[in-house]
């Protein structure tokens, strides 16, 4: 247990640390304002989606592991509505609010729970299996398409219509890149089933090419990250921060126990789903409220508190486990 | 898997990896104003903690020593004679630079690092003795004298008002330097050098090292033009004849008069028929060296490769 909140530590350390570096390099001039955008449209338009569809054709599917799912989704659907209820009463601007829901819903399921996970029970294990199954069905599934829709509604100044929506879906899912990887895992199947010649070869690029790409997201996202910060007032941030603390580290992992509890899920599922709902906002989230318009300085600064706070947090959450 | 079938491999990852940045620049979504932007991530950020975590963690042996000094004769040696071939051709100085740097430096991390752990296994002997002698032999070479070959060419015509000292002072400030040094220095501290096995910075360099070989395949599909193939194919045949055929040549000739063991012989002619560096690259545009050709030469060696590894294997090993 001890070694795994060890593995936190070490997780937020890194992310702090090339934050800092991203911060240091941009005063003394190495990186401008302007390549913020870049790596927003890196990580959304092009390592994420990859990211996703790989996990895809890796991740194992069973009946009950997607009905734990369910119970996550609807968990993170409350946290999201008790977190635009708190916007509007307090009446904050369209951009504050976007960045204020993702960070409230969307946790760090890759960056933080899959490895947590992976270290408690073996990465090899039944267990980080169904938490990466689950992990992908109900947070980064959903914050990669449902989370780029709130990002692009609350990111625009007058909102969004139902058909501009509509249309922001169909070219998300039409992009040259989603098409060309569906080509490429039908023939990859194709080949492995009909045991063609270069079978191996084929899968072997498609493997490394995930493979580049999944390892390279993490960096990514924290330059990104770091790039957006920006100095607050503390007037302005703490309420803030109060909101997405008590929604996403509170009231979520509740929801989620009481959920897993109801529905009378195995004492090992109630485990996996309660590290899931109780890590900090999802630094990926994050990335995506910037790139769609959202207020990405608040959204990147309550990644960073959120991940501060789960120092203190994670080790009560590890003595329930 | 055999020797070609592992590099067929990497060499389609690599390819894809261009290939979809250049659907995303039509697409509009990338463009060459934020080519710069990856050029300095990987010389200002990326290289340097990736060059810091592999010297500071390292211990050298005489061997090794040897190894990568034969390795460094013969990436000078090929450069030195890019130089004159460029000289015959009359080529302009940013061209003449990216030239200088490809005939000498090849892709060792990208592709002889896994051809060599595939071979001989990760944790063998084989496969450190091709760490210490890549590292040392291309990587501090490419990253001491390739970036002073970079920056000196890459000023083009202005270079007869360049002071060799402000240019030495510039790159001794530069992130690459300082990480340079800062390894060399920590791998002599032992309680400095056990620190860089920790979790921590393994897991910390872990993220720049995997990273490096997409944002380097960006940068270059981002850098990548059309460009006339009677330009190009006289300094394909230069970086071609110097760097995948010379090179290995150098590289046996060294290591038998130093009468280094036959695995060790191995490694190197591996290592030194790789083709041209993609890091090179990067380094060659962002000190203002000719991009475009320079990232057309490494496109077209990764596939020359194809052809010319297996066949520098079956004479020399």
């Amino acid at each position: 247990m001890m070694q795994s909140v060890a593995l936190n530590v070490q997780f937020v350390m890194i992310a702090l640390f090339i934050v800092v570096i991203v911060r240091l390099l941009r005063r003394k001039g190495l990186f401008k304002d302007e390549y913020q955008g870049v790596f927003d449209r890196l990580v959304t338009e092009f390592a994420l989606p990859v990211v996703i569809f790989s996990s895809l054709i890796g991740a194992t599917f069973r009946f009950e592991w997607i009905a734990h799912a369910a119970v996550f989704l609807l968990a993170l659907a409350l946290s999201a509505l008790a977190a635009y209820a708190c916007c509007r009463l307090m009446g904050l601007p369209r951009k504050t609010t976007g960045a204020v829901v993702l960070a409230a819903a969307f946790g760090s399921t890759t960056t933080l729970a899959a490895p947590l996970i992976g270290d408690l029970y073996g990465a090899a294990s039944l267990a980080a299996a169904e938490g990466l199954t689950e992990g992908l069905i109900a947070i980064a599934i959903p914050a990669s398409t449902v989370g780029v829709l709130i990002a692009a509604y609350f990111g625009t100044d007058a909102g969004t219509s139902r058909d501009d929506l509509l249309v922001a879906v169909k070219k998300f899912l039409f992009t040259p890149i989603f098409i060309a990887f569906a080509i490429g895992f039908i023939v990859s199947l194709l080949m492995s089933f009909f045991h063609l010649e270069g079978a191996g070869i084929f899968a072997g690029v498609f493997e490394g090419f995930f493979e580049v790409i999944r390892q390279s997201l993490e960096l990514l996202v924290w330059i990104a990250i770091g790039l957006m910060l920006r100095p607050l007032k503390a007037r302005t941030f703490l309420p803030l921060l109060g909101i997405v603390v008590l929604v996403k580290m509170v009231l979520q992992p509740a929801l989620v126990l009481a959920g897993a509890s109801a529905a009378g899920f195995p004492d090992l599922s109630h485990d996996i789903l309660l590290i899931e709902a109780a890590m900090p906002s999802g630094a990926i989230a994050a990335v995506i409220a910037d790139r769609y318009g959202c207020d990405g300085q608040i959204a990147a600064a309550l990644v960073i508190a959120t991940y501060l706070i789960s120092l203190a947090t994670f080790p009560l959450i590890a003595l329930l486990i | 898997m055999n020797h070609l079938d592992l590099f067929l491999q990497s060499v389609a990852v690599f390819f894809l990896l261009v290939l979809f940045i250049q659907v995303l620049k039509r697409q509009g979504i990338f463009n060459d104003s934020h080519q710069p932007v990856f050029n300095r991530l990987i010389t200002e950020l990326i290289l340097p903690v990736t060059i810091f975590s592999t010297l500071g963690g390292s211990t050298v042996s005489a061997d090794q020593l040897v190894g990568a000094g034969i390795m460094m004769g013969a990436v000078l040696t090929c450069c030195f004679c890019g130089y004159l071939a460029c000289r015959l051709l009359r080529l302009p100085p940013r061209t003449t630079g990216s030239v200088v740097l490809l005939s000498g430096i090849g892709s060792t991390a990208t592709m002889a690092y896994p051809l060599l752990s595939q071979t001989y296994g990760t944790d063998s002997p084989a496969m450190t003795f091709g760490i210490m002698a890549g590292e040392l032999g291309v990587g501090v070479t490419c990253f001491t004298f390739g970036v002073i070959v970079a920056t000196y060419f890459g000023s083009g015509d202005e270079k007869k008002n360049l002071d060799i000292i402000r240019i030495v002072t510039d790159f001794l400030r530069s992130p690459i330097a300082i990480s340079l040094i800062l390894g060399v220095v920590v791998s002599q501290i032992p309680p400095l050098s056990a620190l860089m096995t920790t979790g921590f910075v393994e897991t910390l360099s872990g993220y720049f090292a995997h990273a490096l070989e997409m944002m380097v395949a960006i940068s270059i599909g981002l850098m990548l033009r059309p460009v006339h193939v009677r330009l190009i194919l006289p300094i394909l045949g230069i970086v071609v004849v110097l760097k995948m055929l010379l090179q290995p040549v150098l590289v046996f000739v060294g290591a038998g008069i130093a009468g280094l063991p036959d695995l060790s012989t191995e490694v190197l002619i591996i290592e030194a028929s790789m083709p041209s560096g993609a890091v090179a690259t990067i380094i060659a545009n962002r000190y203002g060296c000719d991009g475009a050709i320079a990232s057309t030469v490494v496109i077209a060696t990764y596939l020359i490769g194809l052809a010319v590894i297996p066949l520098v294997t079956l004479l020399m090993l």
